[in-house]
This record gives structure tokens, C-alpha cells and sequence, in this order.
């Protein structure tokens, strides 16, 4: 598993808003840790500081997964059985690289479309969770769908920069 | 479409995709999409009606994602795996390490032991074999090394060691195999410490046998006797005692629940780090970077392959399958005897989220049939995909092992040195297999 013989296709550096959607997720992960334990903390002394810290906790691990999605996907770090094509070449690999985005954007896509019916839905009927802080349902789709669209154009820009690298190699240049 | 000719023609495709290399999240995510598109598009008997299958697909696409993204219990993963990182940034390991170095190092393989019992300290922080491997062999291979170790005992003993991580809570193959199983969290937390120390003592006990047999592969390092210093680096131990203490402490004694105990020692970890000077604001933005990256890899996975739960239950394979086992009449030793050479053979292969994430869903409900417990499975399973993280040709370990030594230690050095763990491994699976107490007695204990 994992990509650790041989020679691969070199990971991108992610794009700006790429690197800031996953320094919002960085911030997520943080925020969740203060949230739990200021809301573990506080109902020992019986203050009850945070309200819904569990709803917040939750829209907090939406950003944490869907926003650094594209990001890894720059740095090709997604898991994959590799034992059955490790004497490929680097052409096949590429090959195996655009077969794979293909995948990718099938999935991501309906991710993508799934999540803006959700939103969209959420936004027109003005729905929110039971608690204190009337937190609308809206908020959590729009992560989800920011993360699946920036998912989506990166592996549609993967599978762009794969095909002109395949293009290259068969050209004879290294690529 | 027949729904089981709809399955079958998915899962070939899965397997296919599989072996061509496409990352198993969007294999399962991309099938499954595709799985469930053609379901409600192509009822059975009657024509291929696209129109009909858009909205049900996207809707159960969009609600099985979003409850499993948007899920409180599950944040423990983002926040153990958090904790990993700080705590190895903090350089609460490499302490954890040296203490142990400077009080084991004169017994017959010390640096070993040391490497091994750091591990299963350090496995009680973080909840991941590979990310355990990673940070003790960074620290631990390079230091027997110079002190002439045999680079088999060096390599072999912190390849096994990392396996720990997956055994003792916290587990994220735990709590992925609760997800799918819908069973407790803590249970199962609780359910790995006894099978998890058992492996620790066994490595521990390999170790001590290779180097009283061959003494040269553990020379005794000519270390000063260091006096009061040896109260000092055992001082330094504090912050990896006080988070082993919140975690399973906390866990065991019903003051926190699994996630809380992540956050706070999450918490705790930044603060002690802080404290004595060991983390800035720069460091810990890495370490939470790093997290986000792994959070993300692994949760992808989990989410592509609840919607391939969601087509394959749709389809009803596994109850067919159910069926088909139950009809020939295959006795329950026969069938757990099945279950454990397909996930041996399936670890030497596949990575361990993605074997758990595949086969859950078929396997559970067989052994539910026969009236197995389910804790007690998990325990069984973890400790299969342990093995499968040191066995041939892909175990994950070794290589990240293979990462931290030098150029003239090779995958097959590394390997061989496995293999003399490997059978104290497999005693203990037989153990933990035959005598199911050895897991289900301290979940049946706590409060």
C-alpha cells in the first residue's frame, strides 16, 4: 500500500485558495479541541460555558475532512493498492494516474451535486438545528460543497496536467 | 437490471480499478456512485430509465456523506491522530525513548526492549501502527544501529513494535470497526489493552531470547552507570504518563467519553509543549497540518465506502451470501478458520483500512449468525491486520521502517528480522482467538 517503490508522478503544489481551505481546516481541527474540552471542563464546574458543543463539533469536522480534500489530492496522497503495478513504467503510470482521476471525478462529482441540491434546499427552507445557537442547516452544506467542488476541479486539473505529461512521454521528452 | 447481477458487475469493477492502482476511496466512491445511479435507474424487469435514478442516487449520496462527515463520535480520529503529531513534535517520544534507554539498555537486547515498550507506551497516545513505526523509528533504528546492533533485531523489533498502535486504545481501526459494526467505542478500546500488552510482552521476550542466543546481535552498549540521571530522564517521562493517564484512565474510569479524552489530551499535549518550551505557534500549525492531511486520506476512504455499504445493502449480496454459507453447512470453527486465512492473505496485500472497510460488511453478518461476539471479532480482526502490516510483499511497516535506516538496510533484512516476531504474533492471535476472555474481561470490568 501506499506509494513507496519506484518512480511516480510528481505531486503538484496546491493552489492558493487550495492551501487556504485546508489552513481553515488546520483551524477547525484546533477549534474542535478547544470546544470539547472548554465543554468538558466547564460542566465539571457546572458553568456549561459552551452551548451545543456537540452541533458545533460537528459542522467543526465537516470543514476538518471536506477542506483539505483538494490539497491532498495536489499531493497525490490518496491511498492506493499499488503491489499488482510496481514494475509499470512511468508512461503506464501515467496512464494508471488518468484512470484514476477519471474515478475520482465521477465520485467528487456526485459528491458536488448531491451537496449543492442539499444546500440549496437548506438555504430555501431556512432549516436549523434544535440548541441554543439556532445553527442553520445551511452552514455545514456550504463547507461540504466548498471542499467537494475544490476536490472536484483539482482532480479535474490532475487529470489536465496527466494527459499533457502522457502527451510528452509519448513525444519521447521526460516528462 | 437484477440487483445481484448489479452487484457482481460493480464489485468485478471495484477489483479491477483496485489492482489498476486508483486509490481506494474513489474506487469505492466512483462504483458506488455509478452502483446506485444504475439501481434506481434499472429496476428488475423493466427498461433503463435514467430520469428515475438521478434524484434517489443523489439524495442518498448526499445524506449517507454529509451524516458521516458531519458525526461527533467520529471526530475522536481527527483528534487522536492530532495528538500523534503533537506529541511526537513536543519530542514527547524521543523522552519516553531515552528514559527507557537509559533503564533498559544493560538487560540482554535493551535498546530493543526500549524500542518496543516505547512503542506500546506511544501507542497509547497515538492510535495509528504506521504513525507509532514512524515516530519510534526515527528515533530508535538509528540508535541501535550505532550501538552495533544487528540491523534484523534494530529494524525487525520497531517494525513490530509500531503494530502495537493499532491494538492498544486508542485504535483508529477501532473505531473505524465500530462505525461499521455499530459497536461501543470504549468496548472495544478496552477490548485491545489486554491482547495489546500480551503482544508487547511477547515482543519483549523475543527480543530477550534472540540476544541470549546470539549475544552479538544485541552487544551491551558501554553506557557510564548514570546515577541521578536516571531519575531525571524518567522525570522527563511526565507529559507521555499524564496523557496515557487521561486516555485510558479517563476512558476506563467513565469520566470521559473516548472523543472527550481525545480532545483533552489534545488539549493537554499543546499545553505541555508550550510549557517546557518544545512547541511554538509554527510547530503546532505543522503538526495540525499533518493531521488534516491524514484525517482527510483515511476519511475519505471510510465515507467512499459507506456508500458502497449503502449499494451493497440496496442489492442485498451479503444476506445472499449469508445464505449461501449458512446452506453448506460450514461448522463456526470452519468458517472463523476461513475468516482468518482471508484476512492473513488479504494483509499481506491491502492496507488495513481499506481490507476493514471491504470486508465488514460481508464478514459481520456471518459471524453475527453464529453467534459470535462481536468485540471479541474485533479484537481478532485488528490483531489479523496487525500481522498483515508485517508480512510480505506489502507490509506497510517495514517499509516505513525501511525510510528511517540507512541505504545498506534492506526490505528483506528487515523481513527477516519480522520473522521471528511474527510467530510470537501468531501465539498470541491463537490465544486471543481460543480464549475470547482475554479481550471481553476488562470491557466487562469497566465502569
Amino acid at each position: 500500500m501506499g506509494k513507496i517503490n519506484g518512480p511516480e508522478p510528481a505531486p503538484r503544489r496546491a493552489s492558493q485558495p487550495e492551501r487556504m481551505l485546508s489552513a481553515l481546516a488546520v483551524l477547525a481541527v484546533g477549534l474542535l479541541s478547544v470546544v470539547v474540552t472548554l465543554s468538558v471542563v466547564t460542566r465539571w464546574l457546572g458553568w456549561g460555558l459552551i452551548p451545543d458543543s456537540v452541533l458545533l463539533a460537528r459542522e467543526l469536522m465537516v470543514a476538518t475532512i471536506m477542506l483539505p480534500l483538494a490539497v491532498v489530492t495536489a499531493g497525490r496522497e490518496h491511498i492506493s493498492v499499488t503491489v499488482f503495478t510496481t514494475k509499470a513504467g512511468h508512461r503506464t503510470r501515467l496512464v494508471l494516474e488518468v484512470i484514476g482521476h477519471g474515478v475520482g471525478l465521477v465520485f467528487a462529482g456526485g459528491l458536488l451535486l448531491a451537496g449543492w441540491r442539499f444546500l440549496a434546499d437548506a438555504v430555501v427552507t431556512g432549516e436549523y438545528y434544535d440548541g441554543d445557537l439556532y445553527i442553520p442547516f445551511w452552514i455545514g452544506w456550504a463547507v461540504f460543497v466548498f471542499g467537494a467542488a475544490a476536490f472536484f476541479l483539482r482532480l479535474a486539473a490532475m487529470l489536465v496536467i496527466d494527459l499533457q505529461a502522457l502527451v510528452v512521454h509519448r513525444g519521447g521528452k521526460s516528462s | 437490471m437484477e440487483p445481484l447481477q448489479l452487484a457482481a458487475v460493480v464489485f468485478a469493477a471495484a477489483l479491477v480499478l483496485l489492482a489498476l492502482r486508483v486509490p481506494i476511496a474513489y474506487t469505492l466512491g466512483g462504483v458506488a456512485s455509478v452502483g446506485l445511479f444504475l439501481f434506481f435507474s434499472w429496476r428488475p424487469g423493466g427498461d433503463f430509465e435514467p430520469e428515475h435514478g438521478v434524484i434517489p442516487a443523489l439524495s442518498l449520496i448526499g445524506s449517507t456523506s454529509f451524516e458521516f462527515v458531519h458525526n461527533y463520535p467520529l471526530s475522536m480520529i481527527p483528534l487522536f491522530i492530532g495528538l500523534g503529531h503533537v506529541a511526537y513534535h513536543a519530542r514527547i517520544t524521543t523522552d519516553l525513548y531515552y528514559a527507557l534507554r537509559v533503564w533498559l539498555a544493560r538487560l540482554p537486547g535493551g535498546l530493543a526492549i526500549s524500542s518496543v515498550v516505547g512503542c506500546g507506551v506511544f501507542s497509547a497516545i497515538t492510535g495509528s501502527s504506521v504513525a507509532c513505526a514512524a515516530a519510534m523509528g526515527r528515533i530508535a533504528v538509528p540508535e541501535m544501529l550505532r550501538f552495533g546492533y544487528d540491523p534484523k533485531l534494530a529494524t525487525g523489533a520497531v517494525a513490530s513494535g509500531g503494530t502495537l498502535g493499532s491494538l492498544i486504545p486508542p485504535s483508529l481501526l477501532f473505531v473505524i470497526y465500530a462505525i461499521f459494526t455499530e459497536q461501543s467505542v470504549k468496548d472495544l478500546f478496552l477490548a485491545g489493552i489486554l491482547p495489546g500488552l500480551l503482544s508487547l510482552s511477547g515482543y519483549v521476550i523475543t527480543i530477550t531470547v534472540w540476544a541470549r542466543l546470539r549475544p552479538t546481535a544485541a552487544p551491551v552498549p558501554e553506557i557510564a552507570d548514570l546515577g541521578k540521571e536516571r531519575l531525571l530522564v524518567l522525570g522527563r517521562t511526565w507529559p507521555a504518563m499524564m496523557l496515557l493517564v487521561v486516555v485510558i484512565g479517563g476512558i476506563y474510569m467513565g469520566i470521559f467519553t473516548p472523543t472527550e479524552a481525545a480532545a483533552v489530551s489534545l488539549f493537554l499535549a499543546v499545553l505541555i509543549g508550550f510549557a517546557r518550551g518544545r512547541l511554538n505557534p509554527g510547530v503546532v500549525w505543522t503538526a495540525l497540518v499533518e493531521t488534516t492531511r491524514q484525517t482527510t486520506s483515511i476519511f475519505l476512504i471510510a465515507l467512499a465506502a459507506k456508500l458502497f455499504v449503502s449499494f451493497s445493502s440496496l442489492t442485498r449480496i451479503a444476506p445472499q451470501l449469508l445464505d449461501w454459507v449458512q446452506g453448506t453447512g460450514a461448522s463456526m470453527v470452519l468458517v472463523m478458520a476461513m475468516i482468518v486465512v482471508f484476512y492473513l492473505l488479504l494483509g499481506m496485500f491491502l492496507d488495513s483500512i481499506g481490507i476493514l472497510v471491504l470486508t465488514l460488511p460481508f464478514v459481520v453478518p456471518l459471524v453475527e449468525s453464529y453467534g459470535l461476539d462481536l468485540i471479541w471479532f474485533g479484537v481478532v480482526v485488528i490483531k489479523l491486520l496487525e500481522i498483515g502490516l508485517i508480512t510480505p510483499p506489502v507490509g506497510l511497516n517495514v517499509f516505513v521502517i525501511k525510510l528511517a535506516s540507512p541505504p545498506s538496510v534492506t526490505v528483506e533484512i528487515i523481513f527477516a528480522g519480522v520473522a521471528w516476531f511474527l510467530i510470537l504474533d501468531v501465539l498470541v492471535l491463537a490465544l486471543v482467538l481460543l480464549v475470547p476472555a482475554v479481550s471481553l474481561t476488562i470491557p466487562g470490568a469497566a465502569w
